[in-house]
């Protein structure tokens, strides 16, 4: 028995080492690929001119669609703000999900709507219509107001994919702030696009706690106060500089973000939009459609803008944050049951081959296998068997990575986008990354495993997403 | 098996690599700050260096522009004898003189450019388009062909064969820059795809060429590459070239292919809106 126990303790040892080993290498193999990708595309970058879209009819024809949920204080200026993006050849369409507070009354004054008459194909089936409204008002002809009964965001999406009469959608939260560029740097991998057809364009979601928006604008980027805002933004910075650019060098993203995507309004529709009944319907959708075009054999691409286009609040409290991460684990093991069929399934590509099983390993697996790994760990403590040496050096080889992979995503940033010119944010992010493996990274395990047990009962929908709102300058 | 597994990752190699692995993270995440703020600090360095340097250059440049001086007059003062041996000086006066030549017209412009060319500031772009980097290549077609440096053009038109995509679109941009539609020539024997974004790109640049005599777009229509008909095709449509018509249609009709076919439909019918 004792025997056998000794070899359980060091088979359990090898495997937790080979696991970290695994993650690390993947990391760091990643990130070499992001920051080549990254060079390459800002030194392409420095010779485009994003204005030449401005006056040309040429420039692909668009439908920003913004679903709204109780927005009403801060509707108005959100939308004022997407009406002065930078681009032409482009209609917004705003869905008032069934909101129960005065969206409709405050988005009806402020914009002069009226009910018109509107036809249009319910290709994704969705929750009924109450009306769709134009305004009097020429200033604002850009924009339609689908009023609609409440289905979620998903259902609100796939209205807007409807009711859209562009060759192109792009979904966003409605209340993100966008860079006045945006469209333009989203539309143009669609330009570009010559053997293969791109499906959708994603790009990167900033964090703009304790940032400066003056008017729907983003006025001034500062570090933001509050510890866990900090701590996601280099969460984000890591993940988006230093892994969604290789997976998408490696054409293997799978997520674009809900906040903000660019999608082929048609392949869309053919894959059947988004759906309604996972929590991570961003994802979801992103993979249907891939799945889509490998299983009718038309060759395609996902792009990915590395520049910051899009700012959006992070949750302060940690209640907030469990609720968002256990909703993100929900969204990643629905995704991942949907499209089983295509786990290491060559057909797939490296969509199956590799972007399926690296997400449910190191995204959906690592926190279940961190927690036994905790349980083993305290079980050997009790028994008194355990190697504290071998411990406490796992743990350091752990914990030194994860800073030296949090320094290499601010240096990332310090020498692309260099969002953070003041060095007193800089300070706080570095001490910040120093401490988040001790508090953020335990929490996040914990919200993901809540995230599973809130799956097996049976929890569904989005739950309550307070925000604080953004910090604005006096006018 | 088990017992090999357990023999190869014995203790001491295990804790030597999680040590010497560990101390290589730290070691990098030390690198990587310090990084950080000896590139701040050289910025701010580079910042005053700036400020010095744009003093000089106001004084180099408001002369030739504004006091009808010339290079000869220039190059004997002692700043500029001074500064002349200074690679960066140097860089950043092309750079001035390529950027002033952008935002002036009219004599201005010629002044600049003939300075650009006496200076031999030229030299430091005719270098980089021969021997730098692609990207420092592009930006050398650029301010060449900002600079209408006609000498240039067998250089800048060797990068439209190159393989690397952003400096063809480049030295194709460079070509009409320089001479207009007569850049256009340079896509008779264009081999690479040409795609929306490069075709709004050509539009746009012809379009700031402000020239008049707008050549007939057939020749275009000749090419064996799709892409360059297809950019013919949308030329004919900015130009409303209606005397292309019976062309379109006969390439419609001959054309087995259908993006050729499509877009001559389509822009027949604008042709024939107008």
């Amino acid at each position: 028995m004792g025997s056998l126990l000794i070899i359980d303790f060091f088979a359990f040892n090898v495997l937790m080492l080979l696991f970290a080993v695994l993650i690390v290498s993947s990391y760091i193999l990643l990130a070499i690929v992001s920051v080549r990708s990254l060079i390459r595309y800002l030194k392409s970058n420095e010779f485009v001119d994003y204005s030449v879209l401005l006056s040309t009819e040429l420039a692909p024809a668009l439908s920003l669609i913004a679903p709204a949920y109780n927005e009403g204080l801060t509707i108005e200026e959100n939308i004022q703000s997407l009406l002065s993006l930078n681009y032409n050849n482009f209609e917004i369409i705003v869905v008032n999900d069934g909101s129960k507070d005065n969206s409709m009354e405050v988005l009806i004054k402020a914009f002069q709507l009226e009910i018109v008459h509107r036809n249009f194909n319910n290709f994704i089936e969705t929750k009924p219509i109450r009306g769709v409204y134009k305004s009097r008002n020429a200033a604002y002809k850009k924009l339609i107001v689908v009023d609609k009964v409440n289905g979620g965001k998903a259902d609100a999406l796939n209205t807007g994919i409807n009711v859209s009469s562009h060759p192109y959608v792009v979904c966003i939260d409605v209340d993100c702030v966008l860079d006045k560029d945006t469209l333009l740097k989203l539309s143009k991998p669609f330009l570009e696009q010559s053997k293969k057809r791109i499906i959708a364009t994603g790009g990167v979601v900033r964090i703009a706690n304790s940032c400066i928006v003056k008017r729907g604008r983003l006025m001034q980027v500062n570090a933001p106060e509050n510890l866990l805002p900090r701590t996601q933004v280099i969460e984000y910075l890591r993940a988006f500089l230093l892994g969604r650019m290789a997976w998408s060098r490696l054409d293997g993203l799978l997520l674009i973000s809900g906040a903000f995507g660019m999608f082929d309004r048609e392949i869309a529709i053919k894959a059947g939009g988004y759906d309604h009944k996972t929590v991570g319907e961003d994802m979801e959708l992103v993979v249907r459609m891939r799945r889509y075009m490998l299983e009718h054999n038309l060759p395609y691409s996902v792009a990915y803008i590395p520049d910051p286009l899009c700012w959006t609040e992070a949750p302060e409290s940690l209640s907030i944050f469990r609720r968002q991460r256990s909703r993100w684990t929900r969204g990643t093991m629905e995704t991942l049951w949907i499209h089983r069929r295509m786990f290491l399934n060559p057909k797939y590509k490296i969509l199956g081959l590799l972007s399926l099983p690296y997400w449910f390993v190191f995204e959906y697996l690592a926190p279940i296998i961190e927690l036994l790994g905790l349980l083993v760990t305290l079980l050997f403590i009790v028994l008194g068997i355990i190697s504290w040496k071998f411990f406490s050096l796992l743990v350091l080889f752990v914990y030194t990575f994860a800073v030296m992979f949090s320094f290499l995503a601010l240096l990332t940033e310090e020498f692309t986008y260099h969002q953070y010119p003041k060095i007193s944010d800089f300070r706080k992010f570095a001490l910040t990354a120093l401490i988040e493996p001790f508090y953020f990274h335990p929490f996040s395990v914990y919200a993901a495993l809540r995230g599973n047990w809130e799956k097996i009962k049976g929890t569904k929908g989005w739950g309550d997403m307070t925000r604080k709102g953004f910090t604005k300058t006096k006018v | 098996m088990a017992r090999f597994i357990f023999l190869e990752i014995s203790d001491i190699n295990v804790e030597r690599f999680l040590i010497i692995s560990s101390i290589v993270f730290l070691t990098l995440a030390f690198l990587f700050i310090l990084t950080v703020f000896v590139k701040r600090y050289f910025k701010i360095v580079k910042a005053r260096k700036d400020a010095i340097m744009d003093r000089y250059i106001e004084q180099v440049l408001f002369p030739v522009l504004f006091q009808q001086q010339t290079f000869a007059d220039i190059s004997t003062t002692n700043l500029y004898q001074r500064q002349s041996t200074d690679k960066v000086f140097l860089e950043a006066l092309h750079n001035a003189v390529v950027k002033m030549h952008s935002s002036y017209s009219g004599s201005h412009a010629h002044i600049l450019r003939t300075f650009f060319i006496e200076s031999k500031l030229v030299d430091i772009s005719l270098q980089k388009i021969r021997k730098g980097a692609w990207n420092e290549r592009c930006r050398a077609i650029r301010d060449l062909s900002q600079m209408q440096i006609e000498s240039s053009s067998d250089l800048i038109l060797q990068h439209c064969s190159s393989s690397n995509e952003t400096l063809r679109q480049e030295a194709i941009i460079g070509l009409i820059r320089m001479s207009g539609f007569g850049g256009l020539n340079a896509l008779k024997v264009y081999t690479y795809d040409i795609n929306q974004w490069m075709i709004i790109n050509i539009i746009h640049h012809l379009n700031l060429q402000n020239q008049t005599d707008v050549p007939e777009f057939d020749f275009l229509l000749q090419s064996k590459n799709k892409t360059v008909i297809l950019l013919g095709c949308r030329l004919i449509e900015y130009y409303k070239q209606t005397e292309q018509l019976n062309t379109l249609v006969r390439l419609n009709q001959s054309t087995d292919n259908i993006d050729v076919q499509e877009i001559t439909a389509e822009v027949i019918d604008k042709l024939n809106s107008f």
